[in-house]
């Protein structure tokens, strides 16, 4: 398996991501002659407690994409009771490792703006993509891997 | 574009044919795909609703969700915008 490995870092373990349109969309827009947005590429923390991945506004923006549905969703700011509805994102994105690349064609993200202008992150690995690594976390050692 | 467009129209629908929807056992569980005011068809799976959203309505917006009672929210860990 590939394998991503770094120091942790203040804000955690932190990996490069490549964001894009989606599979589906990127055919639909060469399908009708149409420019495919480029890549962006992020800084994106792991974060094994959110069941999904999270994008910055620009990010999103920059890719030229709609939601598609919505999700309810709790944080720290809503009650037991309350959660919020918030959209989903059709995109793709891909994790580096050296010169091996594991795509994913299509990921459902939400979007997120609650990243401080000083911080290193610009995205959020949850649960839909981890599901499909293996994570190692060694605080001893202030390192971490990913594998996929 | 503004990445928050909001889907009105299609929210909307959804939700005044949802009690309908929930009334069909055969439709419980499935995925529906709504352009507009209009409701266009079920499929089994998310991927399916979403492939077939962009063969037959393009770049244009639609919208996919489960045809549940009750939809499970998922947990974030840090705030997130609500669309409304």
């Amino acid at each position: 398996m590939p394998m991503i490995t770094g120091e942790l870092s203040w804000h955690g373990a932190i990996v490069p991501l490549r964001v894009g349109v989606s599979r589906n969309r990127k055919a639909r827009l060469e399908h009708l002659r149409m420019t495919v947005p480029q890549e962006v590429i992020v800084l994106a923390q792991i974060d094994t407690s959110s069941h999904v991945t999270a994008l910055m506004p620009d990010a999103l923006r920059s890719l030229q994409i709609r939601p598609f549905s919505t999700m309810r969703l709790r944080t720290p700011s809503t009650t037991r009771d309350n959660p919020h509805e918030c959209f989903v994102y059709d995109v793709a994105i891909t994790l580096q490792s050296g010169d091996t690349s594991w795509p994913v064609p299509s990921v459902h993200v939400i979007q997120c703006d609650d990243f401080n202008p000083d911080e290193e992150v610009q995205a959020l690995i949850g649960r839909d993509i981890l599901r499909h690594c293996v994570f190692t976390f060694s605080g001893p050692h202030n390192s971490f891997s990913l594998s996929f | 574009m503004n990445p928050s467009t909001t889907l009105e129209h299609e929210l909307a629908t959804f939700r005044m044919e949802l009690p309908a929807l929930l009334s069909d056992p055969r439709k419980v569980g499935q995925f529906v795909l709504v352009c507009g005011k209009m409701i266009d068809s079920f499929w089994p799976t998310m991927e399916a609703a979403l492939a077939a959203g962009y063969d037959r309505f393009g770049l244009e917006p639609f919208l996919v969700k489960q045809v549940v009672a009750d939809e499970k929210p998922a947990y974030f860990t840090r705030r997130a915008h609500p669309c409304r």
